[in-house]
């Protein structure tokens, strides 16, 4: 079960079109005292747990994943981008 | 309290614009009354396009701040294609993910109005406020917000007349299939460098989103 704040975050910053260098910059700048106190660790536990799908990625974000290996890849290139802390995956 | 509060920063702000606008010239006088009105395709088809340039002009300065037109109104069918089939978008970058649909608004006037009428949601209002109370409070908030509604609320009933898209599914060789509860999406962001709100993205979605 995804928070509302992470849903938030994967909306507004992850979609279309959406530049993992501009959300290192937002996380470096004023959007960091937000997001850093809380997203690491929920978009660490919705990564082990598997709780960002395909599925939801495609219906909320229209972004298309052959499978979740693949999720996985493109979660861990971002995660890789925004923290220091290692790919909890 | 939060709310309150909220509600009071947006009196003064009202106010202060229309102490702003007293000091317009006349022309801008009018422009600003319009401002609490929502757009017309004919009626208010001047501001469209001056709002269309302005969008463009703003892009090119700020690519990093949005790219609406260029990805979603002024991309051609081939580039929609190559999207839809590789993932390049209309700027010619790879993408590292492919959208189900790559897709566009026929007209300046459909991404204009649609980006009008979603900013003035109750919900997008509500969210924007809230973050703005926040910021001026000194609290830690996000800086960004997504609104959605369904294109038929946003366009009327000849909303696919507005919208265009080739599918993923296809290959990029077939057009979008739009259903009747197919949605609008806009991003706003506030940007840092003059601490005001832009529009990051607009675009038609063809299979509808709702929060789980």
């Amino acid at each position: 079960m995804l928070s509302e704040r992470l849903l938030d975050f994967l909306e507004d910053w992850c979609g279309l079109d959406s530049d993992p260098e501009d959300v290192a910059e937002m996380l470096r700048g004023p959007g960091g005292a937000y997001y850093l106190p809380w997203l690491p660790g929920e978009l660490a536990q919705a990564i082990r747990e598997h709780a960002i799908t395909p599925e939801l990625m495609s219906s909320m974000l229209t972004l298309h994943f052959d499978d979740q290996v693949a999720l996985d890849r493109w979660l861990r290139r971002r995660w890789e981008a925004w923290f220091t802390q290692p790919y909890p995956g | 309290m939060r709310e309150r509060d909220a509600g009071r920063s947006q009196d003064q702000d009202r106010h202060e614009r229309d102490r702003q606008d007293r000091d317009l010239p006349r022309h801008e006088q009018a422009r600003a009354q319009d401002r609490g009105r929502p757009l017309d395709r004919v009626r208010d088809a001047a501001e469209i396009r001056r709002r269309a340039e302005l969008s463009r002009e703003k892009e090119r300065k700020h690519s990093r701040w949005g790219h609406a037109f260029r990805e979603h109104v002024d991309a051609t069918d081939e580039q929609l294609a190559r999207r839809a089939a590789a993932g390049v978008n209309a700027r010619g970058q790879q993408e590292d993910s492919i959208p189900d649909d790559a897709t566009r608004w026929q007209s300046d006037a459909a991404s204009v109005i649609t980006t009008d009428r979603l900013w003035r949601t109750p919900e997008a209002q509500q969210v924007r406020n809230e973050i703005d109370y926040r910021i001026q409070a000194g609290l830690p908030t996000r800086h960004s917000f997504t609104v959605r509604a369904p294109l038929s609320k946003v366009l009327g009933p000849n909303w696919r007349d507005d919208v265009y898209g080739r599918s993923k599914s296809s290959h990029g060789l077939q057009a979008t299939q739009w259903r009747t509860d197919s949605q609008a999406v806009a991003v706003f962001r506030k940007q840092a460098d003059d601490g005001r709100w832009h529009l990051h993205t607009c675009y038609p979605q063809a299979i509808p989103y709702h929060r789980p």
